[in-house]
């Protein structure tokens, strides 16, 4: 096992080392000029050199690569252009305001998915799959900040139950959770509901069911634990993916966290802070991908390390 | 200052200077005239809210230069002088009068003596020298050096380290600054009235550095203090040391504190307007209210009575490359001027702006009423077709609309390709990042591009110097626009008296640049504003940012009510 998780650290090392190198590239392949955008159009060429000087702008690209993952090493990031603060310390901020609001939109998504997608794996080609299944359609095709505005509009404006945007409280989680959970839950729904549609199918549910089990010990007992793999799976990466940041419902809910970073940081040419949310959003992905490749050998008694 | 779509405001930012006022008693009082109805006798108290549609970058006014930075350090700082209300007429300040040399070289300033920072330290003469050499100093990287380097003595030996003091600034008594300048600069109250050159408290910023005077900690004499900021929320709470005073001799601000939060979804910004939780829309959005609210505004009676226009001076306009195939020949540039239908163009924009026929907007002087017949320009598709031919183009072109990828841009470069189809010429469109664009464009190599320029302060000189000389190709003159006559002119006028034959001089040069249709001018913007009918003092500036300082409140709205 221990060896296992080793040659998976190196290997989701190698991939964000990749990662960093790629992210790199396309941050200096956008021919804008950060020094220009901190100084403005009326800097002398003086001071544009200067600041091109102290941000290290001025030395071949391979040269700042090389120092960047320096710098990665020794934990720095470096410094945001934009907000000249360290991007450890932008990302920490914007990572504790996405936090909650990824798991809360990630439970959001399970609680509502999970069970639906028992539910209509359970009654298969009935007119109740077919109704969820086409509402789920629905869900997955609404655009979240459609759905956010709408969600917003009724709930915080029209009546004003929950805040309208910000976030300040539990109460201001309900809205945008609940929109990312209608939305994602229905990959859940689709997946969980196709998953154990096979499982069903096969041999040995058949025997269980010859042998007398009830339909309810069935599906719990022998159909959920072998269907859920693929979910565990989805959700594994979902998490990592949510908590990197969620773009378009932060700019919905104003919730500034990583996603309105990441936004801002593209719109400004803000590289360090682009490489920072791109590194952040990379290892989250990876990290829980190889959570969920180690949670197998304890789920799946058939998946070995080796 | 080059404007985008999203980013109208971090451009109009280069627009601002201070606070408006008109001197009185031992300070100075509020301006006249405001634009939001005004109810009786100024209250003190309460607090509000605003929505910002930008991240804060900024607290450092040599650094700020983006309007959400801007909406803060003025009211977090003073300059020397100001603008009086909704004009461009200069008043005082923390100066309280100044002289004039004959030669219009030397400025010298009379001081209040009774204005102090926060902490109790007096402004004096020298805390607007630090802020200059600050300006000057490129480790800091300040977006004012370009303003006062070379014109101000000695700028360019302590910009490029060769001096420790600026040569043309020194201070004979605490209350007394003087300035020195190379050349007469018949504009240079304005720069001065900008934010970067506000009083700092050197001793402050050598205690926190330079890094920490930026992102966190403030120290101005201005009439709010920083009470907490983070990139997304700024709390200011009233100064109530503040030395100026309204026409009842109120200390100002009235407002107890005012929160500035960074909400970036326009849609919210609508719904916390409409709810009252925040008290206005104005450059605290950028400069107007988001354009996919004004259609709302307009159509609901009670949002429409709360609207406020100023007219901003900001032309957004389509430039075209001079020394770029096909558009390197005049006949070409002009029919492309007849092509272009700005009555549509409007209608895309809602109507909320202005027809252009020039670079100059209508509210700075040296605007020409009556441009010449060969410099006017009416829709006209059947002649743009006529010039194509006699230009050897009778078959038309193709040629690619460069532009800035937001709402507002992408809807004028559709319309443009369609109009220009029209006359036999087709165009791509590459629509990208703002940044992307202001680097390629900056480099003269786009041939036919969406942009807009606002004022950095109300003077012809800003606009028409800034984007036509050829000194300033191609940075600011992307176009590559040079004319010998006009730079003769224009470097004439830049040191010229503010007299009728200055503003002469620039109505012959406006007259030749559109004649030679460098330029397609298509509107000039508007300053839409949206303020509660229980907020009181509001009024618009073009060169200023939101006039905090003298907005009262009825007693039964507040923030915290």
């Amino acid at each position: 096992m221990l060896s296992y998780i080793v040659r998976r650290v190196i290997g989701s090392l190698i991939v964000l080392l990749l990662i960093t190198a790629i992210a790199f590239a396309l941050a200096y392949l956008v021919p804008s000029d950060p020094a220009r955008m901190i100084a403005g159009v009326h800097a002398s060429a003086a001071t544009l050199a200067e600041i091109r000087h102290k941000l290290g702008l001025d030395k071949p690209v391979p040269v700042q690569y090389v120092d960047y993952l320096g710098r990665l090493l020794r934990g720095n990031l470096g410094t945001s252009f934009i907000y000249d603060r360290p991007v450890v310390s932008l990302l920490k901020d914007k990572f504790l305001a996405t936090l909650p609001l990824a798991l809360a939109a990630w439970l959001a998504e399970l609680l509502i998915g999970i069970p639906l997608g028992i539910y209509t794996a359970r009654r298969a080609r009935r007119s109740a799959d077919y109704l969820v299944s086409a509402l789920a359609l629905v869900g997955l095709s609404m655009p979240v900040f459609w759905l956010g505005l709408i969600l917003l509009y009724w709930f915080g404006f029209k009546l004003p139950i929950f805040p309208l945007g910000g976030h300040t409280g539990f109460m201001s989680l309900v809205l945008p959770s609940l929109t990312i959970g209608i939305v994602g839950a229905a990959y859940y729904l689709r997946l969980l509901k196709s998953s154990m549609l096979e499982v069903m199918g096969n041999d040995y549910i058949r025997t269980a069911r010859a042998k007398g089990a009830g339909e309810r010990r069935v599906v719990w007992r022998h159909v959920v634990p072998n269907a859920v793999i693929p979910v565990i799976t989805y959700a594994g990466i979902d998490i990592g993916i949510l908590m990197g940041g969620l773009i378009m419902t932060e700019y919905t809910f104003n919730w500034n966290g990583i996603g309105a970073l990441m936004y801002e940081a593209l719109q400004q040419s803000d590289i360090p802070v682009i490489m920072g949310t791109v590194l952040l959003a990379a290892v989250l992905v990876v990290l829980f991908n190889l959570v969920v490749d180690v949670l197998y050998v304890f789920l799946d008694p058939r998946i070995r390390c080796d | 200052m080059k404007i985008a779509g999203w980013q109208k405001g971090a451009a109009i930012v280069l627009t601002l200077a201070l606070l408006a006022t008109v001197l009185a008693g031992c300070g100075t009082s509020a301006p006249s005239g405001s634009s939001a109805a005004s109810a009786g006798k100024p209250v003190t108290g309460g607090t509000i809210r605003l929505d910002m549609n930008m991240n804060f970058k900024d607290l450092d006014p040599a650094k700020a230069y983006d309007t959400a930075s801007y909406e803060i350090t003025e009211q977090l700082y003073d300059r020397l002088v100001t603008y009086k209300g909704t004009t461009s007429e200069i008043v005082p300040m923390v100066a309280k009068s100044w002289d004039i040399s004959q030669d219009g070289k030397t400025y010298t300033f009379h001081l209040h003596k009774n204005v102090k920072f926060w902490n109790g330290d007096p402004v004096t003469a020298q805390s607007f020298i630090d802020e200059f050499q600050r300006v000057l100093d490129p480790a800091i990287g300040s977006g004012g050096e370009g303003f006062i380097d070379p014109i101000v003595v000695g700028s360019t030996a302590y910009n490029k380290g060769q001096a420790k003091t600026v040569a043309g600034l020194f201070a004979p008594d605490p209350d007394t600054l003087v300035v020195k300048l190379t050349q007469p600069e018949p504009f240079f109250l304005n720069v001065v009235a900008m934010p970067f050159f506000s009083a700092v408290d050197q001793k402050f910023i050598d205690k926190v550095g330079n890094q920490a005077f930026d992102t966190k900690d403030a120290m101005g004499s201005g009439p709010f203090e920083l009470q907490s900021y983070s990139t997304s929320e700024a709390v200011l709470t009233r100064n109530h040391d503040y030395f100026m005073v309204d026409q009842y001799g109120n200390h100002l601000p009235y407002l107890n504190k005012v929160i500035l939060t960074v909400n970036t979804d326009d849609q919210l910004d609508g719904m916390h307007f409409e709810n009252g939780q925040t008290a206005f829309m104005g450059w605290n959005m950028g400069g107007d209210i988001p354009s996919s609210l004004y259609p709302k505004f307009l159509s609901d009676p009670t949002l429409k009575k709360d609207i406020v226009t100023e007219p901003q001076n900001a032309t957004y306009y389509l430039g075209l490359n001079n020394k770029m195939k096909p558009f390197n020949t005049p006949l070409v540039r002009q029919a492309v001027e007849y092509a272009i239908d700005k009555q549509e163009i409007l209608k895309l924009m809602n109507n909320r702006f202005i027809a252009a026929d020039q670079p100059l907007p209508p509210g700075i002087e040296g605007y020409v009423k009556h441009l010449a017949p060969d410099a006017t320009y009416t829709y006209d598709p059947d002649k743009a077709r006529q010039l194509l031919a006699e230009a050897g183009y009778k078959d038309g072109f193709t040629t690619t609309l460069y532009s800035d990828n937001q709402v507002d841009d992408k809807k004028i470069d559709a319309a443009v390709q369609s109009m220009l189809q029209n006359v036999g010429i087709t165009v791509k469109i590459d629509a990208m990042d703002w940044n992307s664009f202001l680097a390629l464009n900056e480099k003269g190599q786009t041939p036919f591009f969406q942009l807009a320029w606002t004022q950095d302060f109300p003077d012809a000189s800003d606009f028409l110097n800034t984007l036509f000389n050829t000194n300033q190709q191609p940075m600011n003159n992307a176009t590559m626009y040079s004319n010998p006559q006009v730079d003769a002119w224009l470097n004439q006028a830049q040191t010229m008296p503010n007299d009728a034959a200055r503003f002469q001089i620039y109505k012959q040069v406006t007259n030749q640049i559109m004649k030679d249709a460098d330029w397609v001018p298509m509107y000039y913007g508007n300053s839409i504003f949206a303020v509660q009918p229980w907020v009181h003092g509001f009024y618009i500036n073009a060169t200023l940012m939101d006039p905090l300082q003298y907005i009262w409140i009825d007693q039964s709205h507040s923030a915290n009510s």
